[in-house]
């Protein structure tokens, strides 16, 4: 549909953290505060044994903590006050953190929606710990990848939405994380966003915070302990983001979900909120799994600092990117349209994949959009015809119960439409909006790459442009610009190397990263469409017998000599 | 009469024309079919009309279809346009009051939804022309299975004769129906109250025209959504279609999906042809059904009302018989000396005056008005009686329509789904089997 086309900006970004919350208020605080609730309930919740590390351990040299730089972080959550301030005050008296700290005072700050024990049907705790043993990818690919329609019929609570209880916790993630495979298992480094939690700061002002356990088995000297959890809040992935977007140019970036996602007016909606817990999962699995960025040092800072740790390594950091030291100013102003001596081809046909790729997630997203809305009227013509069925179901003797029925297959047949748009956006239309801009991402890199080449074949040419007045210069007898001319050329024959250097092992690496990111994206995309065609098979499979109980009904209500075909 | 004798319409022309009631003995029409319509130009100036080409076989079989003795059957086609049905309901009603008539199809586009897309560029409206051709068969089916009307010489003449028309209106039919009549009057009945019996198929009707008319509004819309739905998946088709020449892995499982959804979206098409012929249209002729119920229910109240008439005419020239009897001047009444207009008007016009005269003219007048009453009460309670007899087959022949249009309804559903599940199992089975 042209339309469809046309209509790009569907999803328009705005920023929700700071709407929601001011400019400065502490995220150190209040991550404080909230880190007392979860480990509170882990430890209900989960396993009996507090041997068990639950804090995160501080892992950068002592001089990185005591930072404060923002005045701004000494306003506290009243009722969290006591708790966090001497904390924060005067961290270097605070000699063990791998020490549990009292919390006793944080309970009364536990939200009344809370209290551990409000899943019915939480995993028992055996379940948690297989899962920190290393399976839990392997779990939820194995749960996904078999979505028989039968197994899904069998369990309607499957395919509900998301404020269901039931999915909030551990399969929260699920479509999000791809075909999974026989090696998603294999990962040394799991991570996982278990919960999220509203801090409200005033009335005015709240935010939201994710809390992520990581388990790992990596070597001591890179992860002291086997398990952390840490709670972190949307700007902190931000900073994360752009750290590592910093750190590895030319690698393909997991995207992060957008700030605020329109179609949600209310922005602290529980649906909203899901959403984007499951992207931000998303994130961190895709981060975890990857060669390089798993092991970036702002990746594990992010996964196990605590707090204050946390907050002095991004306020040294600087929380924006601001793009991309490595390059020159001259590339940076020719990076919207890089025209390149000698374009490597297969880069250049990588890019028109990605964009096109990325093109055709938006507009299967946007399809989807439409179709979404056309069910939406559909759900209001089908309950129409419900309620005159009804009606009209009084005034017939004789058939009174089959025109129920088949009012009753109108209703029904609402609802099994609510419930596939609500298991499409939950799943399929989600899926796609992150793979739009995972694509996306990989232009960004493939971009960035250009201009890597760009500054190599700057430099080369200056190299050349030299080495002309050089030799002019020699023939002229001018010996003493000669020798001016030598030193530059020296010095550019140097940065010629180092740009050759950094321009041969950025193409490695992303050669490496784009055949990575398409084997691993035939399976996600398989697994999407898998889900999407179960939704389908679901939805016609309960109309069908819906349908046939009717028949079944109109067919008892009279003998077949009544039935004429007249038409 | 000969008529019955001859199966071919040539003897017509030298007899007189059957009564209007006049019915065939054991002939039906068992096959009835509309095959196509045609634009003619008529008599008038730039008159243009649709004629409709219709198929009739009659046999003596009595309706036992499978019995091929081609000796018993007689083909006959005919052309009609739709004044000539027009004039066959109404001539059908007005002798046979107390039947439920079969109604006809509107007579003009009313409320088409989409009438600019349906026009051809000939300035037909296809669609609104087939589905009155559909229409118009379906009604002589109709009168074809009725006890009484199918036997009317008049409904045999009609799908035989080509100067049907021409020798109805000779044979003193004056072309009109009684509904407009029936229409003008205004009831009020006093004395003996409405009939319940009545009185409930009248609200039934309206109740069932308020229903069916609002499920055809429902209907518009939950089509037009559906169609939407449907074609939109046509996009993912592209989409696929696009991508399976892109990416190497999932070639094939999206071509396959491509393929699919295109069909998938265009599936919609020949459902909404079913659903027009299998739901529309029965509702449609509903509509048109409670309309008849209604003018039945009319026509009923309107024969009470003459009754009452009749009732009160006896009543009251009883009454003037018994005062005159009472003013006999021989018993001392003063009566026949009074001066009234009505004696002067008598005496006018040389009638016998005398008391004598005038008391026979009232016992004469009161026998009349007896006579007359006893005409209408005989008529009414046949009209009643058979009325309700036709409101019980009414009755019968909705349940088995509704209830088959539901089944058909219904098994269009199922299709519809178990096409979706096919479609969407295949798109699965292909993703699932690419490795």
């Amino acid at each position: 549909m042209a339309d469809l086309e046309g209509d790009r900006t569907s999803f328009v970004n705005e920023d929700f953290d700071e709407l929601t919350s001011e400019e400065g208020s502490d995220p150190v605080l209040k991550n404080n505060g909230s880190q007392e609730e979860p480990k509170e309930t882990e430890q209900e919740r989960k396993e009996p044994s507090p041997a068990l590390p639950v804090y995160a351990t501080p892992i950068l040299t002592n001089g990185e903590e005591g930072k404060e730089d923002d005045d701004d972080d000494k306003e506290v959550v009243e009722g969290e006050k006591e708790k966090p301030e001497p904390f924060y005050e005067n961290p270097k008296l605070e000699p063990d953190y791998d020490e549990p700290i009292p919390r006793s005072d944080a309970l009364p700050n536990l939200p009344p929606s809370f209290p551990p024990p409000r899943l019915p049907t939480e995993p028992p705790p055996t379940l948690l710990l297989e899962d920190e043993g290393g399976h839990g990818s392997s779990q939820r690919g194995g749960a996904s990848t078999a979505p028989s329609s039968v197994v899904a019929m069998s369990d309607e609570a499957n395919h509900r939405p998301l404020p269901s209880e039931e999915v909030r916790y551990e399969t929260i993630p699920d479509s999000l994380r791809g075909g999974g495979g026989e090696d998603a298992a294999n990962y040394d480094l799991q991570v996982n966003i278990i919960d999220h939690e509203k801090q409200t700061i005033s009335k005015t002002e709240s935010f939201i915070t994710y809390k992520i356990r990581t388990t790992t088995i990596r070597p001591r000297h890179l992860y002291e302990k086997s398990e952390y959890l840490v709670w972190r809040r949307y700007r902190d992935f931000e900073w994360l983001h752009d750290q590592l977007e910093r750190n590895h140019p030319t690698l393909i970036l997991p995207p992060l979900p957008g700030k605020q996602i329109t179609r949600y007016f209310d922005h602290m909606s529980e649906t909203f909120l899901e959403e984007r817990q499951r992207c931000l999962d998303q994130f961190l699995w895709r981060l975890a799994t990857h060669p390089f960025f798993s092991y970036d040092n702002a990746l594990k800072m992010f996964l196990t600092a605590d707090d204050e740790q946390f907050l002095s390594h991004v306020t040294e950091t600087g929380s924006g990117n601001k793009l991309l030291d490595m390059f020159s100013s001259s590339v940076k102003q020719a990076t919207t349209s890089i025209r390149l001596k000698s374009p490597d081809s297969a880069f250049t046909e990588n890019t028109k994949y990605f964009s096109a790729f990325s093109d055709r997630m938006g507009v299967l997203e946007r399809i989807e959009t439409r179709l979404q809305s056309d069910r939406k009227e559909l759900c209001t013509a089908l309950t129409e015809m419900a309620e005159v069925c009804d009606t009209w179901s009084s005034s017939e003797d004789r058939l009174e119960d089959g025109i129920k029925k088949v009012g009753g297959a109108f209703e029904a047949n609402a609802s099994a439409l609510n419930n596939l748009n609500d298991s499409n956006s939950y799943s399929f239309q989600l899926a796609l909006r992150m793979y739009q801009n995972y694509s996306a991402s990989a232009v960004s890199a493939l971009k960035r790459r250009d201009a890597l080449q760009l500054e190599h074949e700057i430099a080369i040419d200056e190299k050349e442009r030299k080495k002309k007045l050089h030799d002019e210069a020699v023939q002229a007898g001018k010996t003493e610009k000669v020798t001016k001319i030598a030193a530059e050329l020296e010095k550019l024959g140097v940065t010629a190397e180092v740009t050759q250097d950094k321009l041969a092992q950025s193409n490695e690496q992303l050669r490496v990263d784009v055949e990575k990111w398409k084997e691993a994206k035939d399976n996600e995309l398989k697994q999407i469409f898998l889900n999407w065609t179960s939704n389908q098979i679901i939805y016609h499979e309960k109309m069908f017998r819906e349908w046939e109980e009717a028949l079944l009904l109109l067919r008892q209500l009279g003998s077949d000599e009544d039935f004429i075909d007249q038409y | 009469m000969a008529a019955e004798e001859t199966p071919e319409g040539s003897s017509w022309q030298e007899i007189d024309s059957p009564p209007f009631k006049q019915a065939v003995s054991d002939l039906r029409f068992v096959n009835i079919s509309i095959k196509c319509y045609e634009k003619k130009t008529g008599s008038g100036f730039k008159e243009e009309y649709y004629a409709y080409k219709i198929l009739a076989i009659l046999s003596k079989t009595d309706g036992d279809e499978t019995e091929p003795s081609s000796s018993s059957r007689t083909r006959y086609e005919t052309w009609r346009r739709y004044s000539e049905f027009e004039m066959l309901r109404n001539f059908m009603q007005f002798v046979y009051p107390h039947v439920v008539m079969p109604p006809l199809p509107e007579k003009a586009i009313r409320g088409s939804a989409n009438l600019l897309n349906k026009i051809t560029f000939s300035g037909e409206d296809v669609e609104f022309l087939l589905q009155r051709q559909h229409a118009l068969e379906i009604f002589l089916v109709r009168i074809s299975r009725h006890p009484v009307l199918s036997k009317n010489v008049w409904f045999h003449e009609f799908l035989k004769t080509v100067s049907w028309k021409e020798k109805l209106l000779q044979s003193g039919y004056n072309g009109k129906g009684s509904e407009t009549l029936f229409q003008s009057l205004s009831l009020q009945l006093s004395k003996h109250g409405p009939d319940s019996r009545f009185q409930d198929a009248k609200a039934y009707a309206t109740d069932l025209d308020t229903i069916l008319r609002t499920i055809l509004e429902i209907r518009q819309k939950l089509n037009s959504s559906m169609t939407s739905l449907y074609k939109v998946h046509s996009n993912y088709g592209r989409i696929f279609n696009e991508m399976s020449l892109v990416e190497d892995k999932l070639g094939t499982p999206l071509q396959v999906a491509s393929g699919c959804l295109d069909n998938y979206a265009d599936s919609s098409d020949s459902y909404f042809n079913e659903e027009e012929s299998r739901f529309y249209l029965p509702i449609k002729e509903y509509i048109g059904f409670s309309e008849s119920l209604k003018s039945l229910t009319r026509r009923h109240e309107v024969l009470q009302k003459q009754l009452e008439k009749a009732e009160e005419l006896v009543s009251s020239r009883a009454e003037s018989r018994n005062t005159l009897l009472k003013n006999n001047p021989e018993e001392g009444g003063t009566g026949g000396k009074k001066f009234s207009f009505k004696s002067l008007s008598a005496r006018l016009r040389g009638e016998d005056i005398s008391y004598e005269g005038q008391k026979a003219t009232a016992e004469r007048e009161l026998t009349d008005a007896e006579e007359a009453l006893t005409d209408i009460q005989k008529e009414f309670d046949e009209f009643t009686r058979d009325a309700l007899q036709e409101l019980e087959n009414f009755n019968d022949q909705k349940f088995g329509d509704f209830r088959s249009m539901l089944i058909n309804y219904v098994q269009l559903q199922l299709h519809i789904h178990k096409k979706g599940m096919t479609t969407w199992q295949r798109i699965k089975d292909g993703f699932e089997t690419e490795n």
